[in-house]
């Protein structure tokens, strides 16, 4: 059962959207901010607590289709379902967007279209039980069969015997008895205790709904009637259908073995490419099949579908997915020749529709490039792939060709991945704090070798006099040798005051010591030098999280050097992921933002910047750019893009 | 330097050789000055007709684009649909500007207060989206624009935060002080009970852009100082030392509540 799904403009304007229950919070515009604004659309599905999202861009219309639902394991048909909506809808309006397109009665097709969807969804499901079924071994399906018994009770009925009852429900509902329909339902709203308020909700706005649309009466009212009928008797059924499979799902796996594979499907933190990791697996359990587990068993749907022609649905497909093939043998044979005269004609003139073939030609060029200027290779992928997404489809504008079409779409989108979408400033941050009389902490983190400490002392003069700022420096790598000594040579030339504890000690405590010794004492400012660690090496890491979670400094700093290529994803995501898993209070801290070394030496191969912003969504704060106190600056977003594309 | 040496040396050959063929004996010297001669007309026709041009963009006046600017959510699309077609579409955050001509003056006072006859019609109108990471577009339309209307939300606070500090920007920015287009701040959402009065929206930007002006003050390396600089030294930071004109008015684009905003555009397109 899906929450919500929302059709609206690149310009703003909702053209239609129905929320079967109320959201909470605010996942469209979330989605919007940090997501399709962030060169991050190469994926189509993201997790924004509790929902997952799920989303389409129509580029030639300018359109966005966005799905939020929760839970995974039944929702196989979301992706069929947002193909079929788009086809629809768009339809629907003439196959025109502009600026007066406002909100359109699209509820009659929709409910048909999802109902479709979700009917189909129920057949598939069973192909895969069934065949799951038959792959597990005797003895697993003995102890599940046992495991059952002792859950007993109707909530945890066996998945497959609900499954068939769903069926059931189905055929009636084709037949027009609404009633049995109903009566299921009923039972199981009954055997559905805590389930209960929001499927009477979700149950009780459709009929709403199917209510809106027969006092419509678009439609002729026989048809009308028996459609709603089946309705209610299959959607009373089918949410609840949905609900109860989440909810036993976990109770059920409780009872197995849990293996490591278990366990990250069932973490729905993990984002899409953790997932993808595990449904190339075996299905975990019965019926747990994550959404893309869709995709894999395309070819038996379409089979379902040849046997059972009179699904509508079913037969709208096939005949698109011929009428495409179609088209392709048409262009492929006759048309080959006019269709590359025309292609390259409008290539020079301008206002070619792209298609994926002429992005890719271009976008290789532009990866390869993005790489040598030293992007790591995931990021370049990554962005290639957005920026593809976000064109296809796209009329190029007047004589402009392909390449600049694409060229320019790039530009705009490192652009903007590397303009930062908050205050930089940390001068104005500390300004504030010591307004209120809060003493401000900044953490520099990052592995060994990059100029950490260095670069805090750059920092430190900044503060102290730029912002006129009493500083104090925290001597809090207790792991390296020489590491307090080389800092109080920084302190000495700086004249400001260092805290420091000697080695070995907990670094974590010494900086809390350190912060509160600056409160007390009427300092500003606290910088906190960290030992470097490697990325991969558990228990430093461990203790730098520690550090991070005992003081929750106002700023995590990451330092690393520009120098560094493809192992700047491997760095931030594991620094940051640390952070995450190791981080025992509620409130989960990240890097906040990023110190980029060595600057000066890395000429026009200014990848690292990219790579680094785009990894975390966090800003280049500073960039270190020589040996001396004041080789501190901003990153001059013009100049890296420049480097990267000019 | 070194290409410059060479097209001298073999113009001068060029030379010579030319007066050779003539029967005029040219010594090296001569044929030196000659070029010499040459390429000092040439300097001078392309320095003042440089001059020229650079007068010419001096004197280029601003735009007649209507700027809508804000931060996210703080309702500019709504602002632009309710000048556009007088209603209030639902709305979320938008992926890119939306840009129309719109007869603004006809709807309500324009008429009157225009000059009589068709009025002036036809105002270019971008309404800009606020998300920061689409920022880098937004000078381009600011050169371009007649006038600013700024739309804060007065019911986040938080977000007055990142107003200021993009008014700083737009403060500071060279098209700002080179073309000084009036700039609105329209206090939306006065319907809602807790918006704040303009008054107080304006207190509070005041002393956010006086807290930048700190730390902005003591740029880093590399920085050119002056372009950075806003207000009077050694004074508390106003509104009215912003480089162009800067209003406050309150506006409930929901209630239709737009009469001010309407108002400065009469003033702007007259
Ligand atoms: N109460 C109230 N809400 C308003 C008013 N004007 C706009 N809103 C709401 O504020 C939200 C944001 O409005 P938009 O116009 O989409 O915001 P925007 O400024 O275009 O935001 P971005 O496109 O993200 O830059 C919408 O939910 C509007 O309904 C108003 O006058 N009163
Ligand atoms: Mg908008």
């Amino acid at each position: 059962m899906i929450d919500a799904i929302t059709i609206f403009t690149n310009g703003g304007v909702v053209l239609w959207s129905y929320c079967f229950i109320k959201l909470k919070g605010d996942p469209i515009n979330q989605l919007i901010k940090t997501v399709l604004l962030e060169e991050r659309t190469g994926e189509s599905v993201v997790r924004l607590d509790p929902y997952n999202v799920k989303w389409k861009l129509v580029n030639e219309l300018e359109l966005v289709f966005v799905v939020v639902y929760q839970g995974i394991q039944n929702l196989l048909y979301i992706d069929a379902l947002l193909d079929s909506v788009k086809t629809a809808f768009i339809e629907h309006i003439g196959g025109k967007v502009n600026l007066s397109c406002r909100k359109v009665a699209f509820e009659a097709k929709f409910m048909k279209i999802l109902q479709d969807c979700e009917t189909k969804a129920k057949e598939i499901k069973r192909t895969t039980v069934m065949r799951s079924f038959c792959e597990t071994k005797k003895g697993k399906a003995a102890t599940k069969k046992d495991s059952k018994k002792k859950a007993g009770g109707g909530g945890a009925k066996g998945e497959e015997e609900e499954e068939e009852e769903g069926d059931d429900d189905d055929g009636t509902t084709h037949n027009g008895n609404g009633g049995k329909g109903d009566d299921h339902g009923d039972d199981k709203q009954q055997q559905g205790t805590d389930g209960m308020s929001k499927e009477a909700i979700m149950a009780e706005n459709r009929k709403k709904m199917m209510a809106r649309i027969k006092g419509g009466g678009k439609k002729g009212s026989a048809d009308t009637g028996k459609q709603d009928k089946g309705q209610e008797g299959g959607e009373g059924d089918s949410p609840q259908e949905g609900k109860k499979g989440k909810k036993k799902a976990p109770r059920f796996w409780s009872e197995q073995k849990v293996t490591s594979q278990n366990m990250r499907a069932l973490d729905y933190s993990l984002k899409g490419k953790d997932e993808e990791g595990v449904d190339t697996g075996k299905p975990v359990a019965v019926g747990a099949v994550d959404r893309s587990a869709y995709i894999d068993d395309d070819a038996e749907m379409e089979m379902d579908e040849a046997d059972d022609n009179d699904d509508p649905l079913a037969s709208d497909e096939e005949e698109e997915e011929e009428g495409d093939s179609g088209t392709k043998a048409a262009s492929g044979a006759i048309g080959g020749l006019f269709k590359r005269l025309t292609d390259s004609v409008q290539n020079i003139t301008g206002n070619k529709v792209l298609t994926d073939e002429d992005i890719n030609t271009v976008l290789v060029d532009f990866k390869t490039n993005l790489m040598a200027k030293n992007v790591a290779t995931d990021i370049a992928e990554k962005l290639a792939q957005s920026v593809k997404t976000s064109l296809i489809g796209q009329r190029t504008e007047r004589f402009t060709t392909v390449r600049a079409t694409v060229k320019k779409a790039l530009t705009e989108a490192v652009q903007r991945i590397l303009t930062p979408k908050k205050s930089v400033d940390v001068l104005r941050a500390a300004l504030e704090a010591k307004a209120q009389g809060r003493v401000y902490s900044i953490v520099f983190l990052g592995v060994n070798g990059v100029g950490k400490s260095t670069n805090l002392a750059k920092v430190c003069y900044y503060l102290k006099h730029k912002g006129g700022l009493k500083v104090m420096i925290a001597a809090c790598d207790t792991f390296r040798a020489g590491a307090v000594e080389q800092l109080r040579t920084h302190a000495r030339c700086l004249e400001v005051d260092l805290f420091e504890r000697g080695y070995g000690k907990d670094a974590a405590f010494i900086a809390k010591e350190a912060i509160q010794t600056a409160g007390n004492e009427g300092y500003d400012v606290v910088l906190i030098d960290t030992a470097g660690r490697m990325q991969d090496n558990e228990p430093l890491m461990r203790a730098l999280a520690k550090l991070v979670a005992v003081n929750n400094p106002n700023l995590i700093l990451f330092v690393g050097e520009a120098l560094v290529g493809n192992d700047a994803v491997d760095q931030l995501q594991k620094f940051n992921q640390c952070l995450v898993d190791m981080s025992h209070t509620s409130k989960v801290r990240t890097i906040d933002g990023i110190l980029l070394t060595k600057f000066d030496t890395v000429d026009d191969k200014v990848g690292a910047a990219l790579s680094m912003v785009y990894i975390t969504g966090q800003p280049v704060i500073f960039v270190g750019t020589g040996q001396k106190y004041t080789h501190l600056r901003k990153l001059n977003v013009n100049t890296v893009v420049k480097a990267l594309l000019g | 330097m070194d290409v410059l040496s060479d097209t001298f040396t073999t113009l001068a050959a060029a030379v010579e050789a030319a007066g050779s063929q003539v029967g005029v004996p040219i010594t090296a010297e001569i044929s030196l000055a000659v070029v010499l001669l040459a390429v000092l007309c040439t300097l001078l026709v392309i320095v003042s007709l440089a001059r020229s041009l650079r007068k010419g963009t001096r004197r280029l006046s601003r735009g007649d684009l209507l700027l809508i600017a804000g931060q996210c959510d703080a309702g500019k699309t709504a602002l632009f649909h309710y000048l556009r077609s007088g209603d209030f579409p639902e709305t979320v955050s938008s992926l890119k500007p939306n840009t129309d001509i719109i007869n603004v003056l006809h709807k309500d006072e324009g008429d009157a207060s225009s000059s009589g006859g068709g009025g002036v019609g036809g105002i270019e109108v971008c309404d800009y989206p606020g998300h920061q990471r689409l920022s880098h577009g937004f000078f381009g339309h600011l050169k371009r624009a007649r006038c600013v209307v700024y739309v804060i939300d007065a019911t986040d606070k938080a977000a007055l935060k990142n107003v200021a500090e993009h008014l700083y920007e737009i403060f500071t920015h060279p098209a700002t002080n080179k073309l000084r287009p009036p700039l609105l701040l329209a206090c939306n959402k006065s319907d809602v009970p807790t918006a704040r009065k303009p008054d107080m929206v304006k207190d509070d930007i005041e002393r956010e852009i006086e807290r930048l002006r700190q730390s902005r003050s003591a740029t880093l390396e590399g920085q050119d100082e002056a372009d950075n600089y806003l207000g009077v030294d050694g004074e508390t930071f106003k509104l009215d030392m912003a480089p162009c004109r800067v209003d406050m008015c309150r506006m409930s684009v929901k209630k239709a509540e737009v009469q001010d905003v309407i108002k400065f555009l009469a003033d702007n397109y007259r």
